[in-house]
């Protein structure tokens, strides 16, 4: 029986609106050419190879070269989409919560509150490893709830965790 | 031989009849992957001789071998026991795996009995841990005094190591329902026939398919039957027919899954055994409950009955959410129930919102792009049934849309939300808000350009989606709600 509580004006509420987003070490945006370039590259190699085992006479068809620049136009696209994605990307603290928001064309802002934060880790990949830069994520119970900052710089990576795991320490004294 | 005991301090094994469920679940298996193959075989002999069946057969034998003697082995080298404040299960033949579940952490422990583990008197036993805990411990039969005696167990244990207060935890247990056959028969009849009809379809699929394989055409077959069948009557007869078969399986279904359903309040939360062969225990605690959905299709509109389902904190690992799917319920029962987790009534007179038209504008405009393309060349290839079914499938999902953007509705108090969903059926839901773990606000490049967003409300047991609603209105609705949350000091489980 949830009996409580005093009357709330919306107008008086924090909004997540003058929030000042940060944005994460741009050498993420290196990591992201990086990876779909890879991508990019890969799955041309591949099919370069497949169809040449098939039919090597099909390397020269006019389906073939038009695909390929196809696939190549699509890469410059991917490459400087990169940018404006890094700009879309960013990630604000709050006194009581995380907000994080991404997508050029279909964004996302999710408002993850820390008393709700099961736990919180820092992980590192291949490529990123090599730039030193770190992935935080910050899980909440269910399977839906997750926010995961990629490119963060390992100083900035170390103090968001101990500030999350702090705020959820501080959490469960009250 | 040790026996199952009662004193959960000494390392025990399962009940023996143990070995006869694994070894029974491994052949039903292995049978089920091999039935086009032995189908094969056995036609296929018949016919010609076919030097692989042989080598397939003993492939076949030789693997399920092996896999019996592995879990009659890891049979004897798994026991369970109490060690201080923890559940332990070791198990392993080759390599030694040691599963430690801590008592206070035991959300559940769920027993169900098929007709086999009824006549030994034993159980299967389902232990469930807090959500986002990787374990999960289950055995496949233990005898039915000592799962009862480990469940007590458990929670007397729980009870002093979390909230020595709550003594009255095992009171008297008291059936909120209970189904006699003709109710079964009225949830039956009421259920959505579509599915058992798809269930039809995926049968006589399945059936075209190993025939298929076994090398009979199934379609020269058929042009072999008198043409006669194809007249008018027969096919409206075989939809009759189709009809009530449909109709005959989901009140079977339903008997089967459902006999002498009894759901029972017990302490805080609730307890609901069903099933005609398999007896299946399930509870679900108060507090683990997230929010609760009913819902209504047009049959059981006209039956006055809803079904219930309980959506639970779910762990991480799991593919399958923790939902209690409970049918039947009259408008009386649920508000018993809503009011037992909730404590509240009268939902229907919540302040309502409508959703964005533009759900539907958006659905339409792509659905008659698309039809008149494909249209287009259809018309080019003088295709004219194509068409009309083209045709007709786009008035239909047309018509569907406009339904459930004229159906959705939300609202909420300073404790709860409520929604109707964008469905056909009639479908609620009702959520306190502080039960929640984040908000998400997206946006489409359409819905930007119209100033409007969908909004997720997620919680632990699965997310609430709110589809096109103003963008300000959303971000006052998160702003508004991630407050609740954030200075509400209950705990969401």
């Amino acid at each position: 029986m949830y009996n409580h509580n005093n009357q709330i004006l919306v107008e008086d509420l924090p909004s997540a609106d003058q929030i000042l987003f940060e944005s994460v070490d741009p050498k993420s945006m290196t990591i992201s050419r990086i990876q779909t370039g890879l991508f990019f590259g890969i799955v041309l190699i591949v099919a370069f190879i497949v169809i040449y085992l098939i039919h090597s006479d099909w390397l020269t068809s006019i389906w073939f070269l038009g695909g390929t620049l196809l696939w190549i136009l699509l890469f410059v696209w991917a490459y400087f989409f990169i940018l404006r994605e890094y700009r879309a990307t960013g990630y604000a603290l709050r006194q009581h919560d995380l907000v994080y928001r991404s997508g050029v064309y279909f964004k996302d802002e999710v408002v993850i509150p820390f008393n709700r934060v099961q736990h919180c880790e820092i992980s590192q990949g291949p490529i990123s490893r090599r730039f030193g830069l770190y992935t935080l994520t910050a899980y909440t119970a269910g399977s839906d709830g997750e926010v995961e900052i990629s490119g963060l710089q390992v100083d900035i990576a170390n103090r968001l965790k101990q500030y999350i795991t702090s705020q959820i320490a501080v959490d469960e004294e009250e | 031989m040790r026996k199952n005991s009662l004193d959960f301090s000494i390392p025990q094994r399962q009940s023996y009849v143990a070995i006869a469920s694994i070894l029974g679940k491994t052949i039903w298996r292995v049978v089920r992957q091999i039935i086009p193959l032995i189908i094969v075989i056995f036609l296929g002999n018949a016919r010609k001789e076919n030097a692989y069946s042989d080598m397939f057969i003993y492939m076949a034998i030789g693997i399920s071998a092996f896999v019996m003697v592995y879990s009659t082995i890891n049979y004897f080298k798994t026991y369970f026991y109490i060690d201080g404040q923890d559940l332990i299960l070791e198990t392993g033949v080759f390599s030694k795996k040691k599963m430690v579940i801590p008592l206070f952490k035991i959300q559940s422990i769920d027993t169900s009995q098929s007709l086999i583990h009824q006549i030994f008197n034993v159980t299967k036993v389902k232990v469930d841990t807090a959500s986002g805990e990787k374990v999960e411990l289950s055995l496949d039969a233990i005898d039915l005094p000592v799962a009862q005696a480990l469940r007590n167990l458990v929670l007397q244990r729980r009870e002093i190591t979390t909230s020595p207060d709550s003594t009255t935890e095992t009171k008297v247990e008291k059936p909120i329902i209970s189904y006699s056959i003709g109710d079964l028969v009225r949830i039956g009849l009421t259920e959505n026939h579509l599915r058992s009809g798809g269930l039809i379809f995926v049968f006589l699929f399945w059936i075209y398919q190993t025939l298929d394989e076994v090398g009979i055409d199934v379609t020269e077959t058929y042009d072999g039957l008198n043409r006669s069948w194809l007249q008018v009557t027969y096919v409206l007869y075989m939809v009759l027919l189709f009809g009530i078969i449909s109709l005959l399986i989901s009140i079977g279904r339903t008997i089967i899954t459902k006999y002498d359903l009894t759901l029972i309040r017990v302490g805080k939360g609730f307890k609901m055994i069903s099933g005609l062969f398999t007896r299946n225990e399930v509870s679900a605690q108060d507090h683990k409950i997230q929010f609760v959905q009913w819902s209504q299709n047009i049959l059981q509109r006209l039956a006055k009955i809803n079904t219930v389902v309980l959506h639970q904190a779910e762990a991480k690992q799991e593919s399958i959410k923790q939902k209690i799917n409970i049918p039947g319920l009259v408008e009386l029962k649920l508000d018993e129930l809503t009011h037992h987790i909730f404590g509240l009534k009268d939902i229907e007179h919540y302040p309502t919102h409508k959703i964005n038209g533009r759900y539907f504008d958006r659905f339409a405009t792509l659905i008659l792009l698309i039809i008149s393309v494909v249209g287009v060349a259809l018309y080019y290839f003088e295709q004219w049934p194509q068409m009309m079914v083209l045709s007709a499938v786009g008035v239909l999902l047309l018509l569907i849309r406009k339904k459930q953007c004229e159906n959705a509705r939300y609202g909420f108090d300073q404790d709860y939300f409520w929604m109707r969903e964008p469905s056909v059926r009639k479908s609620h839901i009702i959520l306190p808000i502080f039960k929640l773990q984040g908000v998400n606000i997206s946006q489409s490049p359409y819905q930007a350009r119209h100033h409007l967003s969908s909004v997720s409300l997620i919680t632990a047991g699965g997310s609430i989606h709110i589809p096109y609603i103003n963008y300000d209105e959303a971000r006052r609705l998160r702003d508004l709600f991630i407050y609740r949350v954030e200075n509400d000091r209950r705990r969401w489980m």
